[in-house]
């Protein structure tokens, strides 16, 4: 390597030597602005640092004030804990919480119907018929696997409870089985048999510059698409081949944006989070880019829109954003308070917003 | 098994900090490096970001955020800083008494690598030899000492050829910018 890597690398390890030696000394140099490293405050970091880069952008290209429109929060559902993914199954919305259990919300009477204690901490949701996948990361000290729990979801009953080696991201169901990143810190992908749980095909990402950010699979059809760092890969879900791979110039920065990929037909919808934006990939290249705040999260697609969760700044709050596709601009926006949404669930032509404040938020496009 | 991000993070090594530093370099400069078309910037940017990361690791929680997003958010804040004020902060390289080390032009000359996007197909264009020395040296990280053993030649020619490969790849990029 260079020589100032080389030498930007001995400098950092020399300073870590002196501050091990300062530590055992008992005179640790105090941070200049200690940070906890949770998941909130990374979150935060990133909000904060992507808004403050994004700031003169968001204010020199954002879309032309959308149209009034008559899109509107129509009720909100107290859920408790905190909510991670939700997904729609056997119409019901099922709702992982961080707390080891799984919300059974009705979206017509809009109330709990009850929840499963599936145990750890589940990050992942997908529905497949009546039947609902759970990623489950074991929840104890030095913890390093998870769990995938079947679920009926006609009856709520756990169906089977498989073992993961790895601490698991995302999973879902589509081309020929299921697909899972059964470890979050390499972003390799697998396919299992849903009834026998054998694995049935295994997709080596690029190792370590995955690491911890395999954010976001979507699956339609026979493709299955993933991130890895800054590009998107399609793969072909009978050969378990990568078959495109498309550079978009936007990390995946927040690490828990759970459904930053919308796989449909013809190609997929990406979110570049910290740049505020949703862009379209197609025919192996980005045909669109779409400005939606000065962070954006989560996509889903509702009837011919698509939703995109966003903020405009520091302090705004968060809203959904509707896109239509084929004008290639923002149409709608709906405020939604000051709570993170954390996913996005379509059903039948509203949206429910999912939120860390423990809240499922009904949205009606009007 | 290699260790993961979190376990080199929350070790007290200092080498593992090397480890984590060596996993990281890359994409960390090229993405200072597409962003701010300035390799010096990017390297500035770099270092401050691996220092604050070294301040900050004794807070890192395991299990918690990755330790790779933990970095980017604070490339992100590091490179929000510098685009309001226009110069990059040294406060965390100070705090760690740390020297300000000058970008050499193979260094920026790899740096703009990292960070371009064409770079890969103009590679392509380049004769195997010069072609491989790239890859293997700048992309793959090995360093000279190693890939002198192998191609059976002293350090000082390897550099020499290594300068000359990365010349003939600016010079290409120019021909086709």
């Amino acid at each position: 390597m260079s020589d100032y890597v080389s030498e930007l690398r001995r400098d950092l390890v020399e300073a870590a030597e002196r501050q091990a030696h300062a530590g055992r000394a008992g005179r640790v140099a105090r941070p200049l602005r200690p940070r906890v490293w949770s998941p909130p405050a990374v979150a935060g970091a990133l909000a904060t640092a992507a808004l403050l880069a994004a700031v003169v952008l968001t204010l020199t290209t954002l879309a032309p004030p959308p149209k009034p429109s008559d899109a509107k929060v129509v009720a909100g559902v107290r859920l408790g804990g905190q909510p991670y993914d939700a997904v729609l199954a056997a119409g019901s919305l099922w709702i992982a919480d961080f707390e080891g259990r799984v919300a059974r919300l009705d979206p017509v009477t809009r109330r709990v119907r009850g929840s499963v204690h599936v145990g750890g901490t589940p990050v992942s949701v997908a529905a497949d018929g009546h039947v609902v996948w759970v990623m489950s990361n074991d929840s104890s000290p030095n913890a390093s696997r998870s769990h995938l729990i079947k679920l009926d979801a006609r009856t709520g009953k756990i169906l089977a409870r498989v073992p993961v080696n790895g601490f698991g991201g995302r999973v879902e169901a589509g081309a020929g089985g299921l697909w899972l990143v059964p470890n979050r810190h390499s972003g390799d992908l697998e396919r299992i048999d849903p009834d026998s749980f054998k694995r049935t095909a295994f997709v080596r990402l690029a190792g370590h510059a995955t690491e911890g950010l395999s954010g976001g699979l979507s699956v339609s059809g026979d493709s299955v698409w993933t991130r890895e760092f800054e590009s998107v890969l399609e793969i072909d879900g009978r050969s378990g081949r990568v078959v495109s791979r498309v550079r978009t110039g936007s990390p995946p920065l927040h690490f828990d944006t759970q459904r930053s990929l919308l796989a449909d037909g013809d190609g997929v919808w990406v979110v570049a989070p910290t740049d505020g934006v949703v862009m379209r990939i197609e025919r192996g290249g980005v045909t669109q880019r779409i400005t939606v705040g000065a962070t954006a999260d989560h996509v889903a697609r509702v009837g011919s829109s698509i939703w995109v969760a966003a903020s405009r700044g520091p302090n705004a709050g968060f809203e959904v954003v509707r896109v239509d596709p084929d004008e290639g601009k923002v149409v709608q926006r709906v405020s939604l308070g000051h709570d993170e949404p954390r996913t996005l669930v379509p059903v039948g032509k509203d949206l429910w917003v999912i939120t860390s404040g423990g809240e499922a938020i009904h949205v009606s496009p009007g | 098994m290699p260790r993961t991000d979190d376990e080199l993070l929350s070790s007290d090594d200092p080498e593992a900090f090397g480890l984590f530093y060596d996993r990281h370099v890359r994409s960390l400069l090229g993405y200072f490096a597409r962003r701010t078309h300035d390799p010096e910037v990017a390297a500035d940017l770099t270092a401050e970001t691996f220092a604050a990361a070294l301040v900050a690791r004794r807070r890192f929680k395991p299990g918690g955020a990755p330790a790779a997003a933990g970095l980017f958010a604070i490339a992100a804040r590091r490179l929000a800083d510098y685009q309001r004020r226009g110069r990059v902060e040294r406060r965390m390289r100070r705090s760690l008494e740390m020297e300000r080390r000058p970008v050499s032009e193979a260094d920026a000359e790899m740096i703009r690598l990292l960070g371009d996007d064409a770079a890969e197909s103009i590679l392509a264009e380049l004769p195997p030899e010069q072609r491989r020395l790239i890859a293997e040296h700048v992309i793959e990280e090995r360093p000279y000492d190693e890939l002198a053993d192998e191609l059976r030649t002293s350090e000082a020619a390897l550099r020499q050829r290594v300068s000359r490969s990365l010349g003939a790849l600016r010079r290409r990029r120019r021909t086709s910018g």
